[in-house]
């Protein structure tokens, strides 16, 4: 289909841009690129002690090729997921990062989830016309919600949980000592995750009102009201089918938006989650793990928006049968 | 949020927080009560001396605030600037050079709408170590292509219009064009862009400094934040260490949305949202017979976001008897759509509606909502044009036809989709039983105005309203149509058309529309064999069987605009037609022109 062939076309574009960026900006950086791969601590102490080791480093790193074949090299080595060596925490980049995205979607996943629920049901409430009371009482706190950056907010449910912090823990991801179980973890999660909902929901809420407002303009939707259909029948069979696919992209595009929001909270909860690791990363300037992060997210943005498209391909008539969607 | 009260204060409020925030961020100095080297007792609380208390060593919290100001506002700002001017560069590159530059410009704006931002501003700022600048500056460069798309929508929408092309032909150069005639017409959505760009900055701005990527030497609400949670503030009790920055931050990113919003709201156009507010009125009083319909003074006025009025019927009397068949005609804008529209109750939101329509013994302009609802479909069915969207695209044609049968005759599913396979082939349209499964994008025009009118017609309503019912009409089908709805039996129909032959076919009487008023009211006999209105004649003469023959050129001289409407291409206009002509009974006839009146 073509609708499905040009979107693939945008995410190899863009996988590609991901990939050139990691290995462009370490060649722009002033300086010597080796730097970034072993860390500021280790390389002044061998370019000091043993300059040998540091060419042979080099080498290793393949910095001693020319650019093309080193681009090509760096290429085949992604392509293996091979994300390099983190040398502050003395293992293989991709093995932390694996670990760390469990813990991240077991925090995120359900909450996209609940939220995209959340924001498709409030919105379609407030976005029905005339003067509701969902839209009178929704839109001001969402509104206000939205304003408050996602790790705001986990700030401000800290302090107003600080008294009930025997049964809300206030960061971590379990009690220490004890094992792995579903109930301690769940209930460390409680706050994080509640932090997420609200704050992902007020952006999806904003997106599914202002949607539904602009469908209930079109002219099916008068043609369904003159024929009698009562106002719930009209919401539900006319404007939320034509609501969807416009809804399941906003709530792909702002994926990306959620997920950094989740980064900092992971920071303020201590969850040991990817945000957490970017955080660690950037206080001892391990580059091989920001890096890392940076792919693994990219990487989670392309593919929700290719379930967004697929949905939507599913989903519209018109586009399984190739016509412009107006 | 309605009402031009409340409209003003959500400007208002905005501009006064940010104004106040703003000359924090110029004049600290005059603001902050403590200048910000000098240091207290570490985490005092709040008392007279510090507002807020101290942080960890023993600055005063208020002090700190004020000053950090500048820094948050400063890359807000700044990010902003970058990726306005950015994305409406390349907006408007791409939206005024139509092909390869435009198409390339759009791939690369979508490879940026799909990187993760925050992540990308985090890599880049620990990359390149940078300062209160460069972290604006990639802020900026991750924030340009939602202004983007933006600007090349609507810069596409404007390069159409007639004072582009009219520039284009005096042979203005595209660089002139773009600069003198588009920028300015998409400003203010420029504006609101770079506002709500600036919101985005801030909180980008106010994370990366949470990080501790922020600029060491320059504080900004973010790095305040960075200090709080890194130095122990929660362990310590000091809330307002906390809460005082995120206070701020939101403040100013609610208010610079508000603003945002309001200001692209204020180009959006009214909102069309139907809605009658009258009484409601029990089932049983709808009438089962074909009963007449009056319309007694009927006048409908729009009220327009600018404050301004606009009249889309004015003063409208007219009787159809059980049983009759009346064809309104007249020019484009001359209300015939608007009066559909009020008999079902569907007019939007903002027209205010007065006079009476009398049906079966009830005023419909005194129904509410539901009152309406019970009408619709049953017992008056409204066949709307089948331009634009008029059938749900993501819904089968079947499912949209049998819908009436369904609600008000409560079929099963079968029994209506069986009811609408008869009434598609009724129309015409074969094999009726395969093209109900499909979609309208499937369906030609006329086939979609043809499955509107079987619509219309499925649950038995005894009034019938067509809009236009033979536009994209091929010759046989429009023969067909006639043929349908000539063969309809206890139907009271009203239709408006600019198809003067088909009405002659169809008709037991012509209603002429001019001007939101009535000016012509005869049997279509009579009608067509002798027009009385001068407009009216006019109208037969441009017909193709009468050579096509366009009205005479304005003349102003007897025009007034509150005299007859078409005193100004009028023949046989004098001095009275400045004044507006009453409704003057012929004999049966009605004619709304000074030359009638004995």
């Amino acid at each position: 289909m073509a609708f499905l062939r040009g979107k693939l076309w945008r995410y190899g574009l863009c996988l590609f841009f991901v990939l050139a960026l990691n290995f462009f900006i370490v060649q722009l950086m002033p300086g010597d690129p080796l730097v970034h791969l072993v860390g500021e601590e280790t390389y002044f102490h061998l370019e000091r002690t043993n300059p040998r080791a540091l060419a042979d480093l080099r080498a290793k790193y393949g910095l001693d090729r020319p650019v093309a074949q080193r681009f090509l090299s760096s290429m085949v080595q992604l392509a293996r997921f091979r994300l390099g060596w983190s040398f502050h925490y003395g293992q293989p980049v991709a093995q932390i990062l694996l670990y760390r995205l469990k813990w991240t979607l077991v925090l995120l996943c359900p909450a996209v989830f609940v939220s995209s629920l959340l924001g498709l049901f409030l919105g379609c409430l407030s976005g029905r016309p005339g003067g509701n009371w969902a839209d009178r009482a929704l839109t001001p706190l969402f509104l206000t919600l939205y304003s408050v950056p996602a790790y705001c907010l986990a700030f401000l449910l800290l302090l107003a949980f600080l008294s009930f912090g025997d049964f809300f823990p206030l960061g971590g991801m379990r009690d220490p000592g004890a094992g792995v179980s579903i109930w301690d973890v769940w209930r460390h999660m409680l706050l994080p995750q509640a932090v997420l909902v609200l704050h992902a929901t007020s952006y999806l809420y904003v997106i599914m009102r202002s949607t539904v407002r602009q469908i209930f303009r079109e002219a099916y939707v008068i043609t369904a009201l003159g024929k009698g259909v009562k106002p719930d029948g009209v919401l539900l069979r006319h404007v939320l089918p034509n609501a969807l696919p416009p809804y399941a992209t906003a709530v792909a595009v702002n994926f990306g938006f959620i997920a950094g929001g989740a980064l900092l909270v992971e920071v303020v909860f201590s969850w040991q989650g990817m945000g957490s690791l970017m955080y660690e990363a950037v206080m001892a300037r391990d580059y091989p793990i920001l890096w890392g992060c940076f792919l693994v997210l990219s990487l989670s943005v392309i593919g929700a928006n290719a379930l967004a498209d697929i949905f939507c391909a599913a989903v519209d008539p018109r586009i399984r049968d190739d016509r412009p969607v107006s | 949020m309605t009402g031009p009260c409340l409209k003003r204060i959500s400007v208002g409020v905005p501009v006064l927080v940010l104004s106040v925030l703003l000359s924090a961020a110029l004049f600290p100095w005059l603001l902050a009560p403590i200048s910000p080297g000098t240091l207290d007792s570490p985490y005092l609380q709040p008392d007279a001396r510090h507002l807020l208390g101290t942080d960890s060593i023993g600055q005063d919290l208020l002090s700190e605030l004020i000053y950090s100001a500048r820094i948050s506002l400063c890359v807000a700002f700044l990010a902003s600037f970058a990726a306005t001017f950015l994305g409406t560069l390349v907006g408007m590159v791409s939206g005024y050079c139509e092909g390869a530059w435009d198409q390339w410009l759009m791939r690369v704006t979508d490879v940026f709408l799909l990187v993760p931002a925050l992540p990308l501003i985090i890599l880049l700022t620990a990359y390149m170590d940078a300062g209160v600048l460069g972290i604006a500056l990639v802020i900026g460069v991750t924030a340009w292509p939602a202004t983007a798309r933006v600007v090349r929508a609507n810069v596409r929408q404007e390069r159409g219009k007639n004072y582009i092309r009219s520039a284009q032909a005096f042979g203005a150069g595209n660089l002139y064009v773009m600069t003198v005639h588009i920028l300015p017409n998409i400003s203010q959505l420029v504006l609101a862009k770079g506002t709500l760009v600036a919101a985005s900055a801030m909180v980008a701005e106010a994370g990366v400094s949470f990080l501790g990527l922020g600029d060491p030497n320059y504080k900004s609400w973010g790095a305040m934040l960075h200090e709080a949670f890194t130095g122990g503030g929660l362990l310590n009790g000091a809330y307002l260490w906390y809460m005082s920055p995120i206070v701020c931050i939101s403040l100013t990113v609610l208010c610079l949305t508000l603003l945002g919003q309001r200001w692209i709201e204020a180009d959006e156009e009214d909102t069309l949202v139907v809605g009658a507010r009258g009484k409601d009125v029990p089932r049983s009083s709808f009438p089962h017979k074909t009963p007449r319909l009056r319309v007694k003074g009927l006048s409908v006025d729009f009220l327009k976001r600018d404050g301004t009025v606009f009249r889309a019927l004015d003063q409208l009397e007219m009787t159809v008897n059980g049983n009759e068949r009346l064809a309104v005609v007249g020019e484009t804008g001359s209300g015939k759509s608007v009066l559909l529209l009020a008999l079902m109750g569907l007019l939007p939101r903002n027209a205010a509606v007065t006079g009476e329509i009398l049906y079966g013994g009830m005023n419909l302009c005194a129904l509410s909502e539901k009152g309406f609802q019970r009408l619709r479909g049953k017992h008056a069915a409204y066949v709307p044009q089948g331009a634009g969207q008029a059938l749900n695209p993501m819904m089968r044609v079947g499912s949209q036809v049998a819908e009436p049968a369904r609600v008000h005759l409560k079929m099963p599913k079968d029994r209506a989709m069986g009811l609408a396979v008869e009434m598609l082939a009724k129309m015409g349209i074969f094999p009726a039983h395969r093209r109900i499964g499909e979609y309208p994008h499937q369906y030609s025009g006329g086939m979609i105005q043809r499955a509107l009118t079987a619509m219309g017609l499925i649950s038995g309503a005894s009034l019938i309203l067509l809009d236009e019912p033979t536009k994209g009409l091929d010759p046989r089908s429009r023969d067909h149509m006639l043929r349908v709805l000539k063969g309809l039996e206890q139907k009271t129909i009203v239709m408006v058309t600019h198809d003067l032959a088909f009405a002659q076919g169809f008709a037991d009487r012509i209603g002429v529309m001019l001007g939101a008023r009535l000016v012509e009211m005869a049997d279509t006999a009579g009608f067509f064999k002798r027009p009385l209105h001068p407009y009216a004649r006019a109208l037969l003469k441009a017909q193709p069987r009468q050579g096509l023959q366009g009205m005479g050129p304005y003349h102003h001289q007897f025009f007034h605009p509150e005299g007859c409407p078409f005193s100004a291409r009028c023949e046989t206009a004098f001095s009275k037609c400045r004044v507006m002509p009453p409704m003057t009974d012929m004999g049966g006839r009605f004619v709304r022109c000074w030359r009638h009146v004995a």
